[in-house]
Protein backbone atom coordinates (compact mmCIF):
# COMPACT_ATOMS: atom_id res chain seq x y z
CA UNK A 1 0.00 0.00 0.00
CA UNK A 2 2.80 2.38 0.96
CA UNK A 3 4.53 1.58 -2.31
CA UNK A 4 1.47 2.45 -4.30
CA UNK A 5 1.05 5.76 -2.48
CA UNK A 6 4.71 6.55 -3.09
CA UNK A 7 4.30 5.72 -6.74
CA UNK A 8 1.26 7.96 -7.14
CA UNK A 9 2.96 10.83 -5.30
CA UNK A 10 6.00 10.37 -7.46
CA UNK A 11 4.00 10.48 -10.67
CA UNK A 12 1.99 13.52 -9.60
CA UNK A 13 5.13 15.38 -8.59
CA UNK A 14 6.76 14.52 -11.88
CA UNK A 15 3.82 15.76 -13.90
CA UNK A 16 3.52 18.96 -11.87
CA UNK A 17 7.24 19.61 -12.15
CA UNK A 18 7.29 19.06 -15.89
CA UNK A 19 4.37 21.39 -16.54
CA UNK A 20 5.61 24.02 -14.11
CA UNK A 21 8.89 24.23 -15.99
CA UNK A 22 7.17 24.83 -19.32
CA UNK A 23 4.39 27.10 -18.09
CA UNK A 24 6.46 29.50 -16.02
CA UNK A 25 9.61 29.48 -18.11
CA UNK A 26 10.56 32.85 -19.57
CA UNK A 27 13.34 33.41 -21.99
CA UNK A 28 14.15 36.17 -24.41
CA UNK A 29 16.76 35.96 -27.12
CA UNK A 30 17.68 38.95 -29.29
CA UNK A 31 19.96 38.73 -32.29
CA UNK A 32 20.95 42.17 -33.47
CA UNK A 33 23.46 43.38 -36.02
CA UNK A 34 24.47 46.97 -36.68
CA UNK A 35 23.34 47.44 -40.26
CA UNK A 36 23.45 51.01 -41.54
CA UNK A 37 20.15 51.86 -43.25
CA UNK A 38 20.30 52.95 -46.88
CA UNK A 39 17.53 54.87 -48.63
CA UNK A 40 16.86 53.79 -52.19
CA UNK A 41 17.85 56.51 -54.65
CA UNK A 42 15.30 55.66 -57.33
CA UNK A 43 11.79 54.24 -57.44
CA UNK A 44 12.84 50.70 -58.38
CA UNK A 45 16.10 50.42 -56.51
CA UNK A 46 15.01 48.80 -53.25
CA UNK A 47 16.93 45.66 -54.21
CA UNK A 48 20.13 47.60 -54.89
CA UNK A 49 19.78 49.57 -51.64
CA UNK A 50 19.32 46.29 -49.74
CA UNK A 51 22.36 44.83 -51.50
CA UNK A 52 24.32 47.86 -50.31
CA UNK A 53 23.03 47.48 -46.73
CA UNK A 54 23.97 43.81 -46.54
CA UNK A 55 27.19 44.09 -48.50
CA UNK A 56 28.51 46.98 -46.47
CA UNK A 57 27.63 45.24 -43.23
CA UNK A 58 29.77 42.29 -44.32
CA UNK A 59 32.51 44.43 -45.84
CA UNK A 60 32.40 47.83 -44.23
CA UNK A 61 35.43 49.26 -46.07
CA UNK A 62 33.62 48.97 -49.41
CA UNK A 63 33.38 52.12 -51.46
CA UNK A 64 30.64 50.75 -53.66
CA UNK A 65 27.02 51.83 -53.43
CA UNK A 66 23.60 51.06 -54.87
CA UNK A 67 24.56 53.11 -57.94
CA UNK A 68 27.52 50.81 -58.59
CA UNK A 69 25.29 47.75 -58.15
CA UNK A 70 22.76 49.00 -60.68
CA UNK A 71 25.46 50.04 -63.10
CA UNK A 72 27.21 46.66 -62.78
CA UNK A 73 24.07 44.55 -63.25
CA UNK A 74 21.67 46.68 -65.25
CA UNK A 75 23.70 49.49 -66.75
CA UNK A 76 23.97 50.02 -70.48
CA UNK A 77 26.15 52.46 -72.44
CA UNK A 78 23.06 54.54 -73.05
CA UNK A 79 21.83 54.44 -69.49
CA UNK A 80 24.39 53.82 -66.78
CA UNK A 81 21.89 53.90 -63.94
CA UNK A 82 18.50 52.75 -65.21
CA UNK A 83 15.60 52.90 -62.79
CA UNK A 84 14.71 49.22 -63.01
CA UNK A 85 13.75 46.47 -60.60
CA UNK A 86 15.98 43.50 -59.79
CA UNK A 87 15.45 39.85 -59.01
CA UNK A 88 16.49 38.04 -55.84
CA UNK A 89 19.45 36.48 -57.69
CA UNK A 90 20.53 39.89 -58.98
CA UNK A 91 20.35 41.19 -55.42
CA UNK A 92 22.77 38.45 -54.32
CA UNK A 93 25.08 39.32 -57.21
CA UNK A 94 24.86 42.97 -56.24
CA UNK A 95 25.70 42.25 -52.61
CA UNK A 96 28.70 40.17 -53.73
CA UNK A 97 29.79 43.09 -55.85
CA UNK A 98 29.57 45.47 -52.90
CA UNK A 99 31.99 43.22 -50.96
CA UNK A 100 34.42 42.94 -53.94
CA UNK A 101 33.68 39.20 -53.70
CA UNK A 102 35.25 38.99 -50.26
CA UNK A 103 31.96 37.48 -49.14
CA UNK A 104 29.43 35.38 -50.94
CA UNK A 105 25.69 35.86 -51.04
CA UNK A 106 23.13 33.47 -52.42
CA UNK A 107 19.38 33.44 -52.87
CA UNK A 108 16.54 31.04 -52.45
CA UNK A 109 13.02 31.20 -53.83
CA UNK A 110 11.34 30.85 -50.47
CA UNK A 111 11.22 32.66 -47.14
CA UNK A 112 13.50 31.75 -44.26
CA UNK A 113 11.75 30.24 -41.29
CA UNK A 114 12.01 32.42 -38.19
CA UNK A 115 14.59 30.07 -36.73
CA UNK A 116 16.67 30.23 -39.91
CA UNK A 117 16.59 34.04 -39.93
CA UNK A 118 17.32 34.11 -36.19
CA UNK A 119 20.28 31.78 -36.70
CA UNK A 120 21.61 33.84 -39.60
CA UNK A 121 21.58 37.02 -37.51
CA UNK A 122 23.13 35.05 -34.65
CA UNK A 123 25.99 34.38 -37.05
CA UNK A 124 26.15 38.13 -37.81
CA UNK A 125 24.71 37.66 -41.26
CA UNK A 126 21.99 40.04 -42.49
CA UNK A 127 18.94 38.62 -44.23
CA UNK A 128 17.34 40.29 -47.24
CA UNK A 129 13.65 39.55 -47.52
CA UNK A 130 12.02 39.66 -50.93
CA UNK A 131 8.37 40.56 -50.45
CA UNK A 132 5.55 40.51 -52.98
CA UNK A 133 2.23 42.30 -53.16
CA UNK A 134 -0.72 40.56 -54.76
CA UNK A 135 -0.74 43.18 -57.49
CA UNK A 136 2.63 41.93 -58.70
CA UNK A 137 4.71 44.61 -57.05
CA UNK A 138 7.88 43.41 -55.36
CA UNK A 139 9.73 45.11 -52.56
CA UNK A 140 12.82 44.21 -50.59
CA UNK A 141 13.80 44.98 -47.02
CA UNK A 142 16.77 44.18 -44.78
CA UNK A 143 16.26 42.25 -41.55
CA UNK A 144 18.72 43.38 -38.88
CA UNK A 145 17.17 42.14 -35.66
CA UNK A 146 15.19 39.14 -34.50
CA UNK A 147 13.58 38.55 -31.12
CA UNK A 148 12.39 35.25 -29.74
CA UNK A 149 10.49 35.34 -26.48
CA UNK A 150 9.12 32.32 -24.66
CA UNK A 151 6.69 33.30 -21.96
CA UNK A 152 4.35 30.98 -20.09
CA UNK A 153 4.78 28.31 -22.70
CA UNK A 154 4.02 30.57 -25.64
CA UNK A 155 6.64 31.64 -28.16
CA UNK A 156 6.57 35.16 -29.62
CA UNK A 157 8.75 36.00 -32.58
CA UNK A 158 9.52 39.44 -33.98
CA UNK A 159 11.65 40.85 -36.76
CA UNK A 160 13.10 44.33 -37.17
CA UNK A 161 13.85 45.50 -40.65
CA UNK A 162 15.00 48.55 -42.52
CA UNK A 163 12.80 49.62 -45.39
CA UNK A 164 14.90 51.27 -48.10
CA UNK A 165 11.84 53.25 -49.22
CA UNK A 166 12.30 55.62 -46.29
CA UNK A 167 15.28 54.20 -44.38
CA UNK A 168 13.10 53.78 -41.30
CA UNK A 169 13.21 50.84 -38.95
CA UNK A 170 10.11 48.74 -38.40
CA UNK A 171 9.23 45.95 -35.99
CA UNK A 172 6.51 43.39 -36.43
CA UNK A 173 5.55 39.88 -35.54
CA UNK A 174 7.22 37.32 -37.77
CA UNK A 175 3.89 35.85 -38.88
CA UNK A 176 2.53 39.28 -39.89
CA UNK A 177 5.77 39.97 -41.72
CA UNK A 178 5.35 36.75 -43.69
CA UNK A 179 1.68 37.03 -44.62
CA UNK A 180 1.72 40.73 -45.40
CA UNK A 181 -0.53 41.79 -42.55
CA UNK A 182 1.90 44.41 -41.34
CA UNK A 183 3.25 46.11 -44.44
CA UNK A 184 1.07 44.77 -47.22
CA UNK A 185 3.78 42.58 -48.72
CA UNK A 186 4.16 38.82 -48.26
CA UNK A 187 7.65 37.52 -47.60
CA UNK A 188 8.41 35.09 -50.45
CA UNK A 189 12.14 34.95 -51.24
CA UNK A 190 15.45 35.33 -49.44
CA UNK A 191 18.92 36.61 -50.18
CA UNK A 192 21.41 35.45 -47.57
CA UNK A 193 25.10 35.26 -46.73
CA UNK A 194 27.00 32.07 -47.53
CA UNK A 195 30.28 33.21 -45.98
CA UNK B 1 -30.47 101.66 -40.50
CA UNK B 2 -27.95 101.12 -37.72
CA UNK B 3 -30.16 98.35 -36.29
CA UNK B 4 -30.32 96.60 -39.67
CA UNK B 5 -26.55 96.73 -40.04
CA UNK B 6 -26.13 95.31 -36.53
CA UNK B 7 -28.56 92.47 -37.23
CA UNK B 8 -26.87 91.59 -40.52
CA UNK B 9 -23.44 91.71 -38.87
CA UNK B 10 -24.70 89.49 -36.07
CA UNK B 11 -26.17 87.02 -38.53
CA UNK B 12 -22.92 86.93 -40.51
CA UNK B 13 -20.90 86.26 -37.35
CA UNK B 14 -23.32 83.50 -36.34
CA UNK B 15 -23.24 81.90 -39.81
CA UNK B 16 -19.44 82.00 -39.90
CA UNK B 17 -19.23 80.36 -36.50
CA UNK B 18 -21.73 77.68 -37.42
CA UNK B 19 -19.81 76.91 -40.61
CA UNK B 20 -16.46 76.82 -38.79
CA UNK B 21 -17.86 74.63 -36.06
CA UNK B 22 -19.31 72.27 -38.62
CA UNK B 23 -15.86 71.78 -40.16
CA UNK B 24 -14.04 71.68 -36.84
CA UNK B 25 -16.29 68.95 -35.61
CA UNK B 26 -16.09 67.06 -38.90
CA UNK B 27 -14.32 63.96 -37.75
CA UNK B 28 -16.00 61.07 -39.52
CA UNK B 29 -15.82 57.71 -37.86
CA UNK B 30 -14.13 56.38 -40.99
CA UNK B 31 -11.00 58.27 -39.95
CA UNK B 32 -11.18 59.20 -36.29
CA UNK B 33 -13.26 57.51 -33.66
CA UNK B 34 -12.36 58.39 -30.11
CA UNK B 35 -14.46 55.70 -28.48
CA UNK B 36 -13.07 52.96 -30.74
CA UNK B 37 -9.57 54.37 -30.24
CA UNK B 38 -9.93 53.92 -26.48
CA UNK B 39 -10.86 50.28 -27.04
CA UNK B 40 -8.15 49.59 -29.61
CA UNK B 41 -5.44 50.94 -27.30
CA UNK B 42 -6.02 47.98 -25.02
CA UNK B 43 -5.03 45.56 -27.79
CA UNK B 44 -1.80 47.36 -28.68
CA UNK B 45 0.50 45.11 -26.69
CA UNK B 46 3.60 43.24 -27.78
CA UNK B 47 4.35 40.40 -25.36
CA UNK B 48 8.04 40.15 -24.56
CA UNK B 49 9.10 43.43 -26.20
CA UNK B 50 10.30 45.49 -23.27
CA UNK B 51 10.52 48.82 -25.13
CA UNK B 52 6.80 48.72 -25.85
CA UNK B 53 5.88 48.71 -22.15
CA UNK B 54 6.58 52.46 -22.07
CA UNK B 55 4.36 53.21 -25.06
CA UNK B 56 1.76 55.86 -24.28
CA UNK B 57 -0.87 56.26 -26.98
CA UNK B 58 -1.79 59.88 -27.66
CA UNK B 59 -3.68 59.69 -30.94
CA UNK B 60 -4.85 57.29 -33.59
CA UNK B 61 -6.50 56.98 -36.96
CA UNK B 62 -7.92 54.37 -39.25
CA UNK B 63 -6.18 53.49 -42.50
CA UNK B 64 -7.78 51.51 -45.29
CA UNK B 65 -6.09 49.12 -47.67
CA UNK B 66 -7.00 49.11 -51.35
CA UNK B 67 -8.34 45.99 -53.02
CA UNK B 68 -7.12 47.22 -56.36
CA UNK B 69 -4.40 49.87 -55.96
CA UNK B 70 -4.08 50.12 -59.75
CA UNK B 71 -7.17 52.37 -59.77
CA UNK B 72 -4.88 55.13 -58.50
CA UNK B 73 -3.16 55.12 -61.89
CA UNK B 74 -6.39 55.28 -63.87
CA UNK B 75 -7.70 58.83 -64.28
CA UNK B 76 -10.89 57.53 -65.85
CA UNK B 77 -11.04 54.30 -63.89
CA UNK B 78 -13.34 53.20 -61.13
CA UNK B 79 -13.65 55.36 -58.03
CA UNK B 80 -11.01 55.00 -55.36
CA UNK B 81 -13.76 54.51 -52.81
CA UNK B 82 -14.96 51.41 -54.65
CA UNK B 83 -11.53 49.85 -54.07
CA UNK B 84 -11.37 50.49 -50.32
CA UNK B 85 -10.83 47.29 -48.38
CA UNK B 86 -10.55 46.72 -44.67
CA UNK B 87 -9.06 49.18 -42.23
CA UNK B 88 -6.47 48.88 -39.53
CA UNK B 89 -5.65 51.27 -36.71
CA UNK B 90 -2.48 53.31 -36.51
CA UNK B 91 -1.82 54.46 -32.98
CA UNK B 92 0.62 57.28 -32.28
CA UNK B 93 2.80 57.03 -29.21
CA UNK B 94 4.35 59.88 -27.26
CA UNK B 95 7.73 58.46 -28.35
CA UNK B 96 6.77 58.97 -32.03
CA UNK B 97 6.09 55.37 -32.90
CA UNK B 98 3.23 54.38 -35.14
CA UNK B 99 1.70 51.14 -33.92
CA UNK B 100 -0.43 49.11 -36.29
CA UNK B 101 -3.34 47.19 -34.81
CA UNK B 102 -5.13 44.86 -37.21
CA UNK B 103 -8.32 42.89 -37.16
CA UNK B 104 -7.62 39.20 -37.65
CA UNK B 105 -10.56 36.86 -37.72
CA UNK B 106 -12.67 39.35 -35.80
CA UNK B 107 -10.10 40.04 -33.09
CA UNK B 108 -7.91 43.14 -32.85
CA UNK B 109 -4.24 42.37 -32.43
CA UNK B 110 -0.99 44.35 -32.47
CA UNK B 111 0.94 43.73 -35.67
CA UNK B 112 4.02 45.96 -35.50
CA UNK B 113 5.29 49.50 -35.25
CA UNK B 114 7.66 51.98 -36.82
CA UNK B 115 10.44 54.08 -35.39
CA UNK B 116 9.32 57.55 -36.36
CA UNK B 117 6.05 58.85 -37.74
CA UNK B 118 4.81 58.72 -41.29
CA UNK B 119 4.04 61.92 -43.16
CA UNK B 120 0.38 61.07 -42.76
CA UNK B 121 0.71 61.00 -39.01
CA UNK B 122 2.79 64.16 -38.90
CA UNK B 123 0.52 66.20 -41.12
CA UNK B 124 -2.67 64.27 -41.64
CA UNK B 125 -3.52 63.26 -38.15
CA UNK B 126 -1.62 65.37 -35.70
CA UNK B 127 -2.51 68.53 -37.62
CA UNK B 128 -6.19 68.04 -38.33
CA UNK B 129 -6.66 71.80 -38.50
CA UNK B 130 -4.45 71.92 -41.56
CA UNK B 131 -6.72 69.55 -43.45
CA UNK B 132 -9.81 71.44 -42.42
CA UNK B 133 -8.24 74.72 -43.56
CA UNK B 134 -7.20 73.13 -46.83
CA UNK B 135 -10.71 71.96 -47.60
CA UNK B 136 -12.17 75.32 -46.60
CA UNK B 137 -9.64 77.20 -48.73
CA UNK B 138 -10.69 75.16 -51.74
CA UNK B 139 -14.21 76.36 -51.16
CA UNK B 140 -15.61 72.91 -50.63
CA UNK B 141 -16.39 73.23 -46.96
CA UNK B 142 -19.73 72.16 -45.64
CA UNK B 143 -20.26 69.56 -48.32
CA UNK B 144 -17.66 66.98 -47.36
CA UNK B 145 -19.65 63.82 -47.11
CA UNK B 146 -16.94 61.22 -46.58
CA UNK B 147 -13.27 60.96 -45.70
CA UNK B 148 -10.93 57.96 -45.69
CA UNK B 149 -7.23 57.51 -45.15
CA UNK B 150 -5.79 54.82 -47.37
CA UNK B 151 -2.40 53.30 -48.07
CA UNK B 152 -0.70 52.17 -51.27
CA UNK B 153 2.81 51.13 -50.26
CA UNK B 154 3.72 49.99 -53.77
CA UNK B 155 3.35 53.61 -54.83
CA UNK B 156 5.10 54.99 -51.73
CA UNK B 157 1.82 56.62 -50.81
CA UNK B 158 -0.57 57.25 -47.96
CA UNK B 159 -3.41 59.60 -48.72
CA UNK B 160 -6.66 61.08 -47.57
CA UNK B 161 -9.64 60.53 -49.83
CA UNK B 162 -12.19 63.31 -49.55
CA UNK B 163 -15.59 63.00 -51.18
CA UNK B 164 -17.52 66.17 -51.90
CA UNK B 165 -20.77 66.06 -53.80
CA UNK B 166 -19.82 62.63 -55.16
CA UNK B 167 -16.52 64.04 -56.49
CA UNK B 168 -13.29 62.46 -55.24
CA UNK B 169 -10.35 64.53 -54.04
CA UNK B 170 -7.03 63.20 -52.79
CA UNK B 171 -4.62 64.71 -50.27
CA UNK B 172 -1.35 62.74 -50.52
CA UNK B 173 1.15 62.15 -47.75
CA UNK B 174 3.87 60.36 -49.68
CA UNK B 175 6.52 58.13 -48.23
CA UNK B 176 8.67 59.53 -51.04
CA UNK B 177 7.20 62.60 -52.70
CA UNK B 178 10.21 62.63 -55.07
CA UNK B 179 8.92 59.33 -56.45
CA UNK B 180 5.23 60.19 -56.67
CA UNK B 181 5.57 63.73 -57.99
CA UNK B 182 2.84 64.77 -55.59
CA UNK B 183 3.00 67.55 -53.04
CA UNK B 184 2.31 66.42 -49.51
CA UNK B 185 -0.80 67.89 -47.95
CA UNK B 186 -2.06 69.42 -51.21
CA UNK B 187 -5.63 68.81 -52.36
CA UNK B 188 -5.81 67.17 -55.80
CA UNK B 189 -8.83 66.43 -57.93
CA UNK B 190 -8.97 62.69 -58.57
CA UNK B 191 -8.21 62.97 -62.29
CA UNK B 192 -5.27 65.31 -61.76
CA UNK B 193 -3.93 62.99 -59.03
CA UNK B 194 -4.18 59.84 -61.15
CA UNK B 195 -2.54 61.45 -64.18
CA UNK B 196 0.50 62.38 -62.06
CA UNK B 197 0.61 58.91 -60.52
CA UNK B 198 0.34 57.17 -63.87
CA UNK B 199 3.20 59.24 -65.26
CA UNK B 200 5.45 58.41 -62.32
CA UNK B 201 4.78 54.67 -62.24
CA UNK B 202 5.17 53.26 -65.73
CA UNK B 203 4.74 49.53 -66.12
CA UNK B 204 8.03 47.65 -65.95
CA UNK B 205 9.17 45.03 -68.43
CA UNK B 206 7.58 41.62 -68.12
CA UNK B 207 9.53 38.99 -66.26
CA UNK B 208 9.07 35.39 -65.18
CA UNK B 209 10.74 36.19 -61.89
CA UNK B 210 9.50 38.37 -59.06
CA UNK B 211 11.17 41.70 -59.59
CA UNK B 212 11.85 43.85 -56.56
CA UNK B 213 11.40 47.55 -56.81
CA UNK B 214 8.72 48.11 -59.34
CA UNK B 215 5.57 46.94 -60.94
CA UNK B 216 5.95 43.45 -62.31
CA UNK B 217 3.50 41.17 -63.97
CA UNK B 218 0.59 39.93 -61.92
CA UNK B 219 1.65 37.24 -59.49
CA UNK B 220 -0.98 34.66 -59.00
CA UNK B 221 -2.21 34.23 -55.48
CA UNK B 222 -1.57 30.51 -55.90
CA UNK B 223 2.10 31.16 -56.43
CA UNK B 224 2.29 33.35 -53.34
CA UNK B 225 0.47 30.79 -51.26
CA UNK B 226 2.74 28.05 -52.57
CA UNK B 227 5.75 29.97 -51.33
CA UNK B 228 4.20 30.78 -48.00
CA UNK B 229 3.51 27.15 -47.23
CA UNK B 230 7.22 26.85 -46.56
CA UNK B 231 7.02 29.26 -43.67
CA UNK B 232 7.82 27.78 -40.34
CA UNK B 233 4.94 26.87 -38.10
CA UNK B 234 4.81 28.50 -34.70
CA UNK B 235 7.01 26.84 -32.19
CA UNK B 236 4.22 26.70 -29.57
CA UNK B 237 3.51 23.15 -30.56
CA UNK B 238 7.16 22.31 -30.18
CA UNK B 239 7.15 23.51 -26.57
CA UNK B 240 4.12 21.42 -25.74
CA UNK B 241 5.79 18.42 -27.41
CA UNK B 242 8.99 18.91 -25.42
CA UNK B 243 7.00 19.08 -22.19
CA UNK B 244 5.18 15.88 -23.03
CA UNK B 245 8.43 14.13 -23.89
CA UNK B 246 9.91 15.19 -20.53
CA UNK B 247 6.83 13.92 -18.68
CA UNK B 248 6.90 10.65 -20.59
CA UNK B 249 10.61 10.17 -19.94
CA UNK B 250 10.25 10.81 -16.22
CA UNK B 251 7.26 8.48 -15.98
CA UNK B 252 9.23 5.76 -17.76
CA UNK B 253 12.10 6.20 -15.32
CA UNK B 254 9.77 5.96 -12.33
CA UNK B 255 8.03 2.89 -13.77
CA UNK B 256 11.35 1.20 -14.54
CA UNK B 257 12.58 1.95 -11.03
CA UNK B 258 9.42 0.51 -9.43
CA UNK B 259 9.48 -2.60 -11.61
CA UNK B 260 13.12 -3.23 -10.81
CA UNK B 261 12.44 -2.95 -7.08
CA UNK B 262 9.58 -5.41 -7.38
CA UNK B 263 11.84 -7.90 -9.12
CA UNK B 264 14.59 -7.54 -6.54
CA UNK B 265 12.17 -7.75 -3.58
CA UNK B 266 9.25 -9.93 -4.59
CA UNK B 267 6.15 -9.73 -2.39
CA UNK B 268 5.93 -12.44 0.22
Amino acid sequence: MRKRISLVVCIVLTVVLAFTVSVFAYSSEVHHILVTPVVQAKTNWCWAACAEMAGKYMYSVSNRSQYDVVNYIKGTPGDLYPDVAGSIAETATGANYITYSNHSFSSIGMPFSFDAAHAALGNHHPVLAGCAHFTGTGHMVTIYNTVKVIDAGVTYTYVNYYDPADGNGYVCTYSDFCDGTYNGYSYVETCYVLY
Amino acid sequence: MFKKVCVIALLLVLMTNVSANAMDSFEPSTVFDQSEFEVIKEFAVFPGLSETTTFRYIDGYKRYSLNDPCVLLQPDGPSIKSSLGTYSWLLITSQSNEVKVVNKNGAWTASGYSYGLSQMAKIGVLQKDRIINLIQNEGIDGNVSEMYFFEAPMYFLNALLVIVNDEEYVIPFSIRSDFTGLEDGKLYKRTEFSVIMRDHFPVQEESDEIMYGGRAEQLTLDRLQEKQEVMSSDSDTRIVSVSLIIVAALLSLVATFVLKRRKVKPDN
